[in-house]
């Protein structure tokens, strides 16, 4: 019912800032330096993200963290808000608002191609050094190297780190496996601080990756934590159109 | 080794290492810092060289106990910021 309660208000809520974002982008086709107009479009942005990041929609979460990582250059005026980027970025708001539609209509959420290709146009106008993407590690040979993306849950034992595993180190060996498109971390089991127990783990990760690894090379990264640290690695997509 | 020392009532210095074995050594000094009751803390991190999930627990129930809006991390090194983006974790230190 909460889960019900929060969709709702997110479709709603996304859809009105998904309009005031077109409006702000039409008008910066007259003032391309409006402070105004994008302070208004990066918050509307962020706010997208933040509401999926909350339904664990990770596939606009890894979007809009692009399309941010975009508008907060545009801001910082390292950009220009030129006709070119100002349609593509109009282009970013239909495809999120297909996958918002999705969301609606609780239906399963399919990527398509027009997805990538508007993410990879939107990387080239991101700033790198803000992003969270790494290079991607060689890896040997495999039988099978059709991208795919996968989606990681991980929820470790509150004593990991007393047994010697970080969950840091295993983010960084899954980041060697290919692309991270975006990682969230939860906090929201933290205790007060007077109840903290310093040496327990309280965070969940969920982490969007693409690799051309298959799904076994994903899971050895966590054949040491596995038992009670609770890992869901689910193959969201074919990828092969992605790029 | 982990150093956590206060400037007065509303800076505090974090160096070393706050990794899971000074774990429980940075929550009691954190604990029994005297600080200002309003105003601003500034939690300066810039001689901080290492820094794991558990540190990253700690300063931010820390914030959160304080009123986040009170509370700024500054100077945090560039390399302990890389982890933090590998693991989703910038944004708590903003």
């Amino acid at each position: 019912m909460a889960q019900d309660f929060l969709k709702s208000g997110f479709v709603t809520e996304a859809e009105e800032l998904l309009s005031g974002m077109e409006d702000g982008l039409l008008s910066l086709e007259t003032s391309p330096d409006s402070a105004e107009a994008l302070n208004g479009i990066f918050r509307a942005g962020h706010t997208i993200k933040g509401g999926a990041g909350l339904l664990n929609v990770v596939e606009i979460v890894a979007f809009t963290h692009v399309l941010e990582n975009v508008l907060d250059r545009l801001r910082k005026k390292e950009i220009t808000a030129d006709q070119e980027l100002v349609t593509l970025l109009l282009g970013g708001c239909d495809v999120i608002r297909r996958l918002v539609s999705c969301v609606s209509e609780e239906r399963p959420i399919v990527v398509n191609d027009n997805y990538g290709r508007v993410l990879d146009a939107l990387r080239k106008y991101a700033d790198a050094t803000v992003s969270i993407v790494k290079p991607k590690a060689t890896v040997e040979a495999q039988d099978d190297q059709r991208e795919r993306i996968f989606r990681i849950s991980l929820h470790p034992r509150e004593d990991l780190l007393e047994t010697g595993q970080d969950p840091l180190m295993l983010l960084l060996e899954l980041s060697d496996l290919g692309e991270v498109l975006a990682v969230e971390s939860d906090m929201d089991r933290l205790p007060a601080f007077a109840e903290l127990e310093a040496q327990k783990v309280y965070l969940s990760w969920q982490v969007l990756l693409r690799s051309q690894c298959p799904r076994r090379a994903v899971e050895g990264v966590f054949t040491f934590v596995s038992g009670d640290n609770r890992v869901d690695i689910a193959e969201v997509m074919n990828c092969e159109h992605f790029r | 080794m982990l150093h956590v020392n206060s400037e007065g009532p509303q800076v505090i210095r974090i160096s070393g290492d706050a990794t899971v074995c000074e774990a429980n050594t940075l929550h009691v000094a954190l604990a029994g810092l005297s600080l200002a009751k309003e105003g601003d803390i500034n939690v300066d991190l810039r001689g901080l060289e290492a820094m794991d999930v558990s540190g990253v627990q700690i300063l931010v129930a820390f914030r959160r106990h304080l009123g986040a809006a009170r509370v700024s991390f500054r100077n945090l090194p560039a390399h302990i910021l890389d982890t933090l983006k590998l693991g989703g974790m910038d944004c708590y230190f903003r």
